[in-house]
């Protein structure tokens, strides 16, 4: 025992009898609480099992209720159940809104402003500003996108528009649901896709340069597929759904291509690329996302149906890329030109496509197609030629001269190492009693 | 002996020695408490365990039956830091999806209240900044006083020998805001 | 505290009695460098050579001092951040490990005793301020304060702390009677008496802000300020302030440099000669530490002066000489 200890006993003897005192265990105060419990009768609440409290329990378990969820949602639900969110009686929280709204409204106001600005510059006489019509159109459109900046900052901290965004019910004509989604996209999809251009060789191969600024998704028979996938060729036989999210503003139009770029080309030696979609003056805007290639059929936009990708056996995997244009604001292209410009689907060049009609790449997903077993039978019903060709990979022998065994037992096999025969003649798979054995 | 099995190695060594030894019980009792107290521990000799006195000169009895390691003097202290010193670090925080939102809440308006006193406190230093700035542009194009020329009172007014020094800054000049103010809150009454 | 540190000042009245511009009784305050103050206006003097003017400079120039006492206290804080505070407070009340009572006291001792005390009429709460709130019990997750919760405020942990200040067993480990325990001393109240009365004069006002020292002249209210003789600009200030305020002060010139400035154009006539002259009144900025302004027989006519913060001093100024001097203004 310590001093003090020692020192102490005897007085905390004296003492406990008196004032009782007692550390944290309160057996006690416990049990009197549970006295009273035990008087209190259960109250609606506490007979419904979406909030009954934890003494009450028994009593519904024993009338065949079970409770629901956890005892911590129960006591929240008999709290601030009728509360909408925004309402929850929380002081950080109410004080952490009272700011946030101040701050919206400074936003609000600010919009207002540069609206102002806005209309004031359009009114004004380009003449009249210094620099002429190209600095008022460069002003103008720098202080149209500080609005759109500023209509994202008023929104991007409330909690409501966050929550409607990853309930997936966010109004994507608004700039903020948009500015949500895009982040989320450019966080893994956009990095994906980029990864895929590269390790694909889209880039040099297909388009001198492709930098999506579009959510494109590809979808066979309601299975989504992630860029890069081989894709059996019975279930690419039909035609894809894709999911197009744009980030920007208002509708547009955009042409579609899928391109095989890897068709085997004998004569040449070589491979060369092949159309296997192509539809132009398709609408879309942030809004609509869905675009089933089965289902654009107008005159005004198919140009080259749907055939399905196949690869002839022995073929190496054919990149097959879904290329979204975008065309010049409010010009439509002329189909029946494309109609007859891609009507053999062989040779199409997307490069010059784009170059034609002046379209920017915007999105871009590609999966890939390999000979299978059924490959034979979707080219014999829509007729393709070459299921019955075989490609093999033709020999390339090497340049170099070849070398003569090395090592210490081909050093050794002669007759003047005779003493050695027993170690270098008769190894199992290097040498017999003739001599060296082991090719290279 | 038929004790001696049962007792450490140390005790039978004692024992030993004392039944070779022809002195007094005396000389043995001193001898063992001089080794404990060197042994076990470094406390003042009041304190330490002491081994207890053989009873007999020639034959020492087994003579602790208390045979678990001794205890140093920061034995309680230790056991109360080897009960709890690694007791696991509590859970991180969990979140319903509600509450999560609320946190999230109070996170961005205490992230945007923060910077608005950074922007704050960076606008009035650089608003004080600029008053000084403009102070010294017309000090630089003035002349005087008196017969000297233009610049004059600039150039005194940069200079910036002794600003450094140890006299540089006086003392009373370093006290801190607080919370309340001091009884006298403010001596009125000074005199130099 | 009351007798600054004396060396500098001892050391600058020695050089100051000297000279025969500075009489001794303004030779109190300190600059950051008298010494070397003196020794450049020396030097200053025998390089410049008086420039061959022709017509007089039409401007006189006037040095100024800003006076300005400093926040004595902490700001007062927003309530978003006491919230805020209560909020993490309690948040880590659930992530900390266990407060083990063993380690911090021994068994059965006066302090022991004291502390169980306090805990247990806190209901088991380790910390001071939170209310009763287990961070690791099953109702954990309801760490939130409501809307109205008083807990949360400066005055409620002020409260709180010198509860658990006070000694409730005494040192022989008796329990003090509820009725005997000496309450620990609060502390003085932020709103001083001189901020009920709103005396103006006084400068234990206003202690969360900056106060300026303005004074009453001819001319209405202004700081302190007079024309330069052949002095430099902080030794001007200097002089103004001994002069117009007295010397019982402790007060510190910050630096040498103006912090504001203000320019009166002169009045030419037709031909461009100097009907009035024109002033140019640069600012210097000092701290008072301790002591008061006294105008008694002050050569400027100065009849009364204030201690006012920034927006007081936005009602009391010209509007054009508050521009002037504005920007020298801190926020607080």
């Amino acid at each position: 025992m310590s001093r003090c200890q020692a020192v102490a006993r005897p007085l905390a003897r004296q003492l406990r009898p008196q004032c009782a005192i007692r550390p944290f265990t309160t057996g006690a105060a416990r049990a009197a609480a549970a006295a009273t419990e035990e008087v209190k009768q259960p109250s609606a609440l506490d007979l419904d099992p979406n909030s009954v409290l934890p003494e009450f329990e028994s009593d519904l378990i024993k009338a065949g209720k079970m409770p629901i969820g956890s005892r911590r949602r129960r006591v929240a639900m008999r709290t601030t159940a009728s509360l909408p969110f925004e309402q929850l009686p929380y002081q950080a929280f109410q004080e952490a809104r009272a700011i946030l709204a101040a701050d919206r409204q400074e936003k609000v106001a600010k919009i207002q402003e540069e609206l102002e600005k806005i209309a004031l510059l359009e009114k004004k006489d380009a003449a009249l500003v210094k620099g002429g019509q190209a600095m008022k159109d460069t002003k103008l459109a720098s202080l149209r996108r500080y609005v759109e900046q500023l209509k994202i900052q008023a929104d991007i901290n409330d909690p409501l528009v966050k929550k409607r965004f990853e309930d997936g019910l966010g109004d994507m004509d608004k700039p903020i649901y948009r500015h949500y989604a895009e982040r989320k996209w450019r966080s893994y999809d956009y990095r994906l896709i980029t990864q895929r251009i590269k390790q694909f060789n889209i880039v040099p191969d297909v388009l001198p340069k492709l930098d999506p600024v579009a959510d494109v998704q590809l979808y066979f028979r309601q299975s989504k597929i992630p860029p890069g996938e081989i894709v059996d060729s019975l279930i690419s036989e039909n035609p894809p759904r894709l999911r197009v999210q744009v980030f920007n503003k208002g509708p547009r139009l955009v042409s579609l291509v899928v391109l095989d770029s890897d068709v085997p080309d004998v004569e040449k030696d070589a491979f060369s690329k092949r159309c296997h979609f192509l539809a132009a003056n398709i609408s879309l805007s942030p809004n609509d996302t869905s675009l089933p290639l089965s289902k654009i059929r107008a005159d005004d936009q198919l140009a080259v149906p749907w055939l399905p990708p196949t690869a002839q056996k022995g073929s190496p995997y054919h990149r097959v890329g879904i290329y979204l244009l975008e065309q010049k604001p409010e010009t439509k292209l002329d189909v029946a030109k494309l109609k007859e410009l891609y009507a053999s689907r062989d040779g199409f060049s997307l490069k010059s496509f784009r170059d034609k009609f002046s379209l920017t790449p915007v999105g871009f997903n590609m999966f890939r197609s390999v000979w299978d077993e059924n490959t034979a039978g979707v080219m014999e019903r829509h007729s393709v030629a070459g299921a019955d060709v075989e490609f093999r990979p033709t020999r390339v022998h090497s340049l170099k001269p070849p070398v003569k065994p090395r090592g210490w037992e081909a050093k050794r096999q002669g007759p003047a190492y005779r003493h050695l025969w027993k170690y270098t003649k008769r190894i199992k798979g290097l040498s017999n009693a003739r001599g060296w054995t082991k090719r290279r | 002996m038929a004790s001696s099995t049962s007792i450490t190695g140390l005790f039978s060594r004692l024992s030993l020695l004392s039944r070779n030894t022809t002195s007094t019980a005396t000389a043995t009792a001193a001898m063992t408490s001089t080794s404990t107290s060197r042994l076990f521990s470094t406390t003042s000799s009041s304190l330490a365990r002491k081994a207890p006195p053989p009873a007999g000169g020639s034959a020492p009895k087994a003579v602790r039956r208390n045979r678990q390691a001794p205890k140093s003097e920061n034995f309680f202290r230790i056991r109360t830091l080897r009960r709890n010193m690694f007791s696991p670090a509590p859970p991180p925080l969990r979140m319903a999806r509600l509450r999560y939102l609320r946190h999230w809440t109070i996170h961005r308006a205490w992230q945007l209240f923060r910077r608005k006193q950074h922007e704050a406190i960076d606008k009035e230093r650089s608003r004080m900044h600029a008053g000084m700035y403009n102070a010294c542009e017309e000090l630089r194009k003035t002349v005087g006083p008196g017969s000297r020329g233009e610049g004059y009172l600039y150039r005194v007014a940069m200079e910036k020998k002794g600003v450094y020094g140890l006299d540089g800054v006086p003392i009373e000049y370093a006290r801190f805001q607080t919370d309340s103010p001091a009884k006298e809150a403010w001596n009125h009454e000074w005199k130099r | 505290m009351m007798a600054a540190s004396s060396r500098g000042s001892r050391a600058v009245r020695g050089i100051f009695s000297s000279s025969p511009t500075i009489c001794s009784r303004c030779a109190t305050t300190r600059f950051y460098s008298a010494a070397a103050a003196a020794e450049i206006k020396a030097s200053v003097t025998d390089a410049a050579p008086p420039p061959p003017t022709k017509s007089p400079y039409p401007y006189d120039i006037r040095s100024g001092l800003v006076l300005t006492r400093p926040p004595l206290l902490t700001r007062t804080l927003h309530p978003f951040e006491n919230a805020y505070y209560f909020y993490q407070k309690r948040l880590e009340e659930r992530l900390n490990t266990p407060f083990i009572t063993s380690i911090y006291f021994k068994p059965d001792t006066a302090a022991q005793l004291d502390w169980s005390l306090k805990v247990q009429e806190r209901g088991g709460t380790v910390a001071k301020e939170l209310g009763t709130y287990h961070g690791k019990s099953s109702k954990a997750w309801d760490d939130e304060l409501k809307v109205g919760d008083q807990l949360s405020s400066q005055e409620s942990v002020l409260n709180s702390l010198l509860k658990d200040a006070a000694a409730r067993v005494s040192d022989d480990a008796e329990v003090i009677a509820p009725e005997d325990v000496v309450p620990v001393e609060r502390p003085v109240e932020r709103l001083s008496e001189a901020d009920k009365k709103n005396d103006v004069r006084r400068l234990d006002r206003q202690m969360e802000r900056t106060l300026y020292l303005v004074v009453k002249g001819p001319d209405g209210w202004g700081f302190p300020a007079d024309v330069l003789k052949d002095e430099n600009l902080h030794e001007g200030a200097k002089r103004v302030m001994d002069q117009a305020a007295g010397v019982n002060m402790n007060t510190w010139l910050v630096g040498r440099v103006p912090v504001a400035h203000l320019v009166q154009e002169p009045v030419l006539g037709k031909s461009g000669e100097v009907q009035k002259k024109g002033q140019k009144t640069f600012f210097i900025k000092g701290r008072i530490m301790a002591g008061q302004a006294d105008l008694k027989g002050n050569p400027f006519g100065y009849t009364d002066f204030k201690w006012l913060t920034r927006e007081e001093l936005e009602k009391e100024l010209a509007p054009e000489y508050f521009r002037g001097v504005r920007n020298m203004m801190a926020d607080r």
